[in-house]
């Protein structure tokens, strides 16, 4: 039972997190939760389709980036940035494909703002057959269309 | 005891399953976060996207992407604005003929001056970028972008009929040109 002040969050593996209100609300989703119906801050809120793993994770930033927002002193905007920094490039593909789904989810803007950045740094500089690769996307044009769509945007290559 | 021994077995199952699925998620399973992303890359980025697969294609061509990029450097003009942009060609049309010329020219002076000083690098970059693409310039590009249009549409239809317009336009930006009056901005001039 989470202490006043304290939230529950459960993954959809069973693991239970306590975190602070002001950590958890970073989610627009859970604030959103606890806004509207009272129970839900005294008692557990399930998180759907974020396994205990991925929640960690997501419990991790908001701490840093609740407490750097109550106290600049403490954690600079230097501090953070390099955390942001460490914190994406850690991430496996797996991992970012789950941080993105779940933050897109949960309603953390910051954290998906950083996440669609590291992706669309991932997407810079690279060619159409490259990108297909390291997302895993079957090109489905017909070699027709791949002709059309490739005279299009020549400037691009 | 059998409970807890089913439970472990099924969470086993689980884990293995979701480790066989889980390279099969797709970038491309949700279509939120893919224009999210897409929105934070360049503009020559956004035209390979368009190579990829036929979402990304279908995503390019949702001018939004254009309008955010066009005035990425800039607060946006006013809504008004986007009602003329529109009816003048959009804002794919904008970037291409007139904000890329423009920022590509920036950055050739930027190169140019870098080999004569001490070299910025890519802050310099981003930091001359931000200083001169401000809202003037987002107003010049408004205008070049009508001068564009009047030779494009207004001129061509007097010799050629207008019939042909929506083929000429898909041709003519898919080539990335511009109206005769617009071509010193891709051409290298004395700077």
């Amino acid at each position: 039972m989470a202490s006043k002040g304290n939230l529950t969050l459960k993954s959809c593996n069973g693991k239970e997190f306590i975190v602070e209100e002001k950590v958890a609300v970073m989610s627009t989703t859970i604030k959103n939760m606890v806004d509207v119906d009272d129970s839900f801050a005294q008692g557990v809120i399930p998180i759907i389709g974020v396994d205990g793993k991925i929640l960690a994770k997501l419990i991790e930033y908001c701490k840093e980036h609740a407490e750097a927002d109550e106290d600049e002193e403490v954690k600079s905007e230097e501090y953070l940035k390099k955390f942001d920094e460490k914190f994406v490039d850690e991430l496996n593909l797996n991992d970012l494909y789950d941080l993105l789904k779940a933050s897109n989810y949960l309603e953390i803007t910051k954290l998906l703002n950083l996440l669609c950045q590291k992706v669309a740094s991932m997407i810079k500089g690279k060619k159409p057959e490259e990108i297909r690769r390291i997302f895993n996307i079957k090109n489905d044009f017909t070699p027709e269309e791949e002709e059309e769509i490739n005279r299009q945007n020549p400037w691009a290559f | 005891m059998v409970q807890l021994h089913d439970r472990d077995e099924m969470e086993m199952k689980c884990t293995v399953e979701e480790k066989a699925k889980k390279p099969k998620f797709c970038i491309n399973d949700n279509t939120d976060v893919l224009i999210e992303i897409l929105k934070r890359v360049g503009g020559r980025s956004l035209g390979v996207a368009a190579c990829v697969c036929r979402l990304w294609c279908g995503i390019t061509r949702n001018d939004s992407l254009w309008e955010h990029l066009c005035f990425r450097h800039a607060s946006p003009p006013p809504d008004a604005v986007k009602t003329v942009v529109l009816a003048l060609g959009g804002y794919k049309r904008l970037y291409m003929v007139c904000v890329r010329p423009v920022l590509k020219r920036l950055g050739r002076l930027r190169r140019m001056k870098a080999k004569g000083g001490s070299g910025g690098g890519e802050s310099a970059d981003s930091d001359l970028v931000r200083r001169v693409w401000t809202q003037n310039e987002v107003e010049l590009s408004l205008s070049l972008f009508c001068v564009d249009y009047y030779e494009r549409v207004l001129l061509s239809s007097g010799g050629g009929g207008s019939s042909g317009l929506s083929d000429g336009e898909g041709g003519k930006l898919s080539g990335g040109s511009s109206a005769l009056s617009l071509m010193f901005l891709c051409k290298a001039v004395n700077i």
